[in-house]
């Protein structure tokens, strides 16, 4: 698959059999994007075969072939499998919400066409797609879950943040993936943080990640004197959101090298 | 033995008996010699010593410095001439106990080592007791305040809000003494920082002036014109100290005025000597008590200043603050006529270029007045509509109603048909930037090559700056953006007198006294109804809740204003980012530049300081044609601006995500088995590649949908395992309706 460059127009493919639809999307999208149009969903997949395409309006009601049955065959080929899709419906009925949940819709968009709506839903969908293949992976390790969120909430703009409110949890993702830098919250049940720490140094497929940890003012001195393994930088909690990416910026950084 | 040969050898025995009693019970050893070195007297301590050997008539002679050791003790000899006039010649030795003596200092160094250590002893238990003590009071004070927010009768708010208060000084009274011991154990550090000091300047203006205008006294501030705008020091215990001198000055003066004086002294190596003067004409201080006012808990004239409040900690504190800075506080008074206390501290300088007095005498003069414009014409130039908008916001509190132009050519346009008195002009605009603007304009007429005022507005901060465009033509420049205190002294500057109305003082402006150290200044306070609510949004949109109230200020003061300008910015936030990544995408680097600039602009006036950092970052790439680092942040970017619009449109704005259909109420049609277990798959899914964060928006996308109430008595039952992130349960749950 050919390297996404920033410095492309964005494609955007249009599957509706629909004509005067069609143009109605030129008319809103042409000058920002390439856009490209096709009536029938076995068209799409050809295309998508043919071009690099970054983004799929789908319409969901077309004749032999319709969007569910699109979307699936495009989910099963190796280009189509990543590439971000917006279902355009005139319904919004609870049996497209659910089939779209299963099937694996980015989003989806209503008719009539509003001009903002697109552009905003169509811009949304893009900014997530280009950052998703260069995003690293934030493994954050809480008790707390609400705080696990609001870090999530906090980064998930910018990294990947995979959730983790266990040692037990934690071990069994870190059984199958790598990330790319651990988040941890120092005052866990039982000691966990020491437990967690030693498991991860102990992994020499963990060698290359950086831990950051987040502590309140009262343990910091206590910390540094108890933690079996060393990690790559602290931070004071309550955190910002400026800090915390600073932070995990620099620690990455630091680890390159 | 004595024979009494008659009554007056008698009575002369006697005489000498006594004298003999007292001249042999004294410490000292006396022994007297004629000039021919013969003994002519010595008491019995001398006889002894003379009898051992160890010290004789020969030493005296000889004025011989001896030390002798008898009986236990040490003796130096200390020599005198007799007193010729009695009629004796020669010289008298007095042999002092000088082990008495060090006894004495001994027993001092004693005392003095056993006094230090109880000193030191306390100051360590302050300093680290210090936790202990503060965490019960905040915990009182937390839970006043969780009660407070609960549903309580009014008599409990009260008690409560008592309660609170209390702890509240409680912790003050703690604060001061914790204080006061962490300095005398030594153990206090400054915090160093780079600061502003007109924030300080402005703060304290504010503040007494209008503290003093409520004692019927006058508040006058006297600043040299060389103070270095950006100092480095421990900005908030410099300030504190001068609260400190400040609110006695409030405190103890009953007539009369308060002047404040700041001056350079010295200007060395890169360093500062500023001088703090203040002047009242209080009750003054006694002569006697001068030497104690630094101590603490010292408080003098009980009769006269009984109903006067304190701990008498305050300038114990301050001189510990100052010592520690290296800097000197003195005092001078006249009791019954008034005091001056003098603070002088050296400062590092990190940016010489003078503070703007303009900010400081523009309210000096006017004591806080309110005021209106009348008769006035205004234009403001701006390509940007939110600067529009907040510019128009801003003079409509003087009652008067801004012209728009979107662009420089506009402007001159609306000139030629309409005369301006003030223009206000963006420096940065495409096409016809605001420099050309204003002088095609200063062309059309006499007028307005003389009189109008045409005012730039720019974002450049440094110094250098403002001259530079004086020269170009223009009348003043204020910096974007545009913040209302700026833009009244300008308008008390410029505008003619004649078209200025003065209302009464505003009776709501409610500014506090602090004796704490309060962290960061906010120039007036915010509708306090509506703080709650600032509080959540700052959270929500991950800003930070002092820049935010800042502003909300700045844009008109109330959360409808923002909400106005958040409004304008979401609509027109897609457009923006077309416009980004189309100039990028076709290596327009110019406009660019100018659209990231107008983002930044943006960004910075809903409060979202990060990515106005951002911004700046790019549009200083761009003016340096860095378009490497462009092409590499330009997603980036437009990722962080659109997750900030879309926390502003959620939590400023309340629009919720259009596509979700009709609200979760278990009232309607139940889901068939089937659907539920497509669900559940998907989530099993999830759970394999532990997106966690995903199975959350499912659920919660699920709940906003129609469904019966077994239905959601299910997916309730799954929401509540996923909140407690308890996987085990989850996948157990999910096996059974799979």
């Amino acid at each position: 698959m050919s390297e996404l460059s920033s410095n492309t127009k964005k494609r955007i493919l249009i599957v509706d059999d629909d004509q005067e639809i069609l143009d109605i999307y030129r008319l809103y999208l042409e000058p920002t994007y390439i856009v490209a149009t096709v009536s029938h969903g076995q068209f799409a997949i050809d295309y998508v075969n043919e071009y690099r395409t970054d983004l799929i309006l789908l319409d969901v009601v077309m004749p032999v072939m319709d969007g569910f049955q699109t979307l699936q065959a495009l989910r099963s080929t190796p280009e189509g499998a990543k590439i971000p899709v917006i279902f355009v419906t005139g319904k919004s009925s609870r049996n497209i919400v659910l089939e779209s949940i299963s099937v694996g819709v980015d989003g989806y968009l209503l008719k009539p066409i509003v001009k903002d709506q697109l552009l905003s839903k169509v811009n949304e969908m893009l900014v997530r797609q280009s950052s998703v293949s260069s995003r690293k992976t934030i493994l954050a390790i809480d008790d707390d879950v609400t705080y696990l969120r609001i870090l999530s909430n906090m980064l998930k703009d910018s990294y990947n943040v995979v959730m983790i409110n266990s040692v037990k949890l934690a071990m069994d993702y870190l059984s199958s993936f790598t990330p790319d830098i651990i988040l941890m919250d120092y005052q866990m049940p039982l000691n966990s943080s020491n437990t967690l720490l030693g498991y991860i140094k102990n992994m020499t497929s963990l060698d290359n990640v950086p831990v950051i940890m987040l502590v309140g003012i009262k343990d910091k001195n206590i910390v540094v004197d108890n933690l079996v393994k060393q990690p790559d930088s602290y931070l004071l909690k309550p955190v910002s959101k400026m800090d915390i990416t600073r932070t995990i910026v620099s620690v990455l950084r630091n680890k390159q090298k | 033995m004595k024979i009494f040969k008659n009554e007056e050898a008698k009575k002369n025995n006697a005489a000498n008996t006594v004298k003999d009693l007292l001249l042999n019970n004294i410490i000292e050893g006396l022994i007297a010699v004629d000039e021919n070195g013969n003994v002519i007297y010595s008491n019995s301590l001398g006889k002894a010593i003379m009898e051992e050997g160890l010290f004789g008539p020969i030493d005296i002679v000889s004025h011989n410095p001896k030390e002798i050791n008898y009986n236990g003790k040490i003796y130096r000899a200390k020599y005198d001439k007799l007193n010729e006039e009695s009629g004796l010649k020669g010289t008298i030795a007095t042999l002092e106990d000088i082990l008495g003596e060090s006894m004495v200092a001994k027993e001092v160094k004693e005392l003095t080592e056993k006094l230090e250590r109880a000193n030191s002893f306390k100051a360590a238990f302050f300093a680290n007791m210090s936790h202990e003590i503060r965490t019960p009071i905040h915990a009182i004070i937390g839970s006043s305040e969780i009660m407070l927010k609960n549903d309580i009768s009014k008599e409990n708010k009260e008690q409560i809000d008592l309660i609170k208060d209390s702890s509240y000084s409680l912790l003050a009274i703690i604060n001061d003494v914790l204080d006061l011991s962490k300095i005398e154990a030594g153990k206090m550090e400054l915090v160093l920082s780079n600061y502003f000091i007109s924030y300080v300047i402005r703060d304290i203006e504010a503040t007494y002036s209008l503290l003093a205008s409520r004692k019927n006294l006058k508040f006058e501030m006297h600043l040299d014109n060389n103070i270095p705008s950006n100092l480095n020091g421990d900005k908030i215990r410099l300030r504190g100290v001068l609260i400190n001198i400040l609110n006695n000055a409030i405190k103890f003066t009953k007539e009369g005025k308060i002047d404040f004086f700041i001056r350079v002294l010295e200007k060395k190596g890169g360093m500062v000597t500023l001088q703090f003067e203040i002047k009242d004409t209080g009750i003054g201080i006694k002569k006697e008590d001068m030497e104690r006012i630094f101590d603490s808990f010292a408080r003098f004239d009980i009769n006269n200043n009984y109903s006067v409040e304190g701990r008498g900690l305050g300038l114990a504190i301050a001189k510990g603050y100052i010592d520690l800075m290296g800097g000197t506080i003195e005092v001078k008074s006249e009791y019954g006529v008034g005091s001056s206390f003098i603070v002088t501290v050296n400062q590092k300088i990190v940016d010489d270029s003078p503070v703007d007095m303009s900010i400081v005498n523009a309210r000096k003069n006017k004591n806080n007045e309110k005021f209106t414009i009348r008769d006035y014409k205004v234009l403001v130039a701006d390509d940007n509509p939110i600067n529009l908008t907040v510019a128009d916001g801003l003079v409509k509190s003087y009652g008067l109603s801004a012209d728009k132009a979107s662009g420089g050519a506009q402007a001159i346009n609306m000139c030629m048909a309409t005369k301006y008195d003030i223009i206000f002009m963006d420096q940065m605009m495409p096409e016809v930037d605001g420099i050309q603007a204003m002088r095609q304009i200063r062309k059309i007429s006499d007028y307005y090559e003389k009189e109008c005022k045409i005012i730039v507005l720019t974002a450049d901060a440094m110094a250098g700056v403002r001259d530079r465009l004086i020269n170009e033509g223009f009348d003043e420049y204020l910096c974007k953006p545009l913040e209302i205190h700026r833009l009244e002294a300008l308008f008390r500057k410029i505008v003619p007198q004649d078209h200025i109305v003065i209302e009464g003082e505003d009776p709501s402006d409610d500014i506090v006294i602090e004796e704490s150290k309060a962290q960061v200044e906010v120039p007036k306070e915010v509708k306090k109804d509506e703080k709650e609510d600032i509080s959540k949004i700052a959270a929500n949109l991950l800003v930070s809740e002092e820049i935010l109230e800042r502003k909300i200020k700045d844009c008109g003061g109330s959360l409808d204003d923002y909400r106005a300008i958040c409004e304008i910015a979401t609509n027109h936030a897609p457009n923006k980012i077309s416009k980004l990544r189309e100039s990028q995408s076709t290596g327009d680097y110019d406009r660019y530049t100018i659209e990231v600039h107008a983002l930044k602009t943006s960004v910075a006036s809903m409060g979202a300081a990060f990515i106005a950092d951002m911004a700046r970052d790019h549009e200083n790439a761009g003016k340096n044609q860095d378009h490497q680092y462009i092409d590499d942040n330009v997603e980036t970017l437009i990722t962080e601006y659109q997750g900030f619009i879309d926390r502003v449109k959620k939590h400023v704005l309340g629009i919720d995500d259009s596509e979700e259909v009709a609200k979760a109420s278990g009232s309607g049609e139940e889901w068939t088995k089937e659907e539920i277990r497509q669900v559940c798959i998907k989530i099993i899914s999830l759970i394999e590649e532990y997106s966690f964060a995903e199975i959350f928006d499912i659920l919660e996308k699920v709940e906003k949908m129609e469904k019966g109430p077994k239905t959601k008595a299910i997916f309730d039952k799954l929401k509540k395992s996923m909140n407690d992130m308890d996987i085990d349960a989850l996948r157990k749950q999910l096996g059974e309706l799979t």
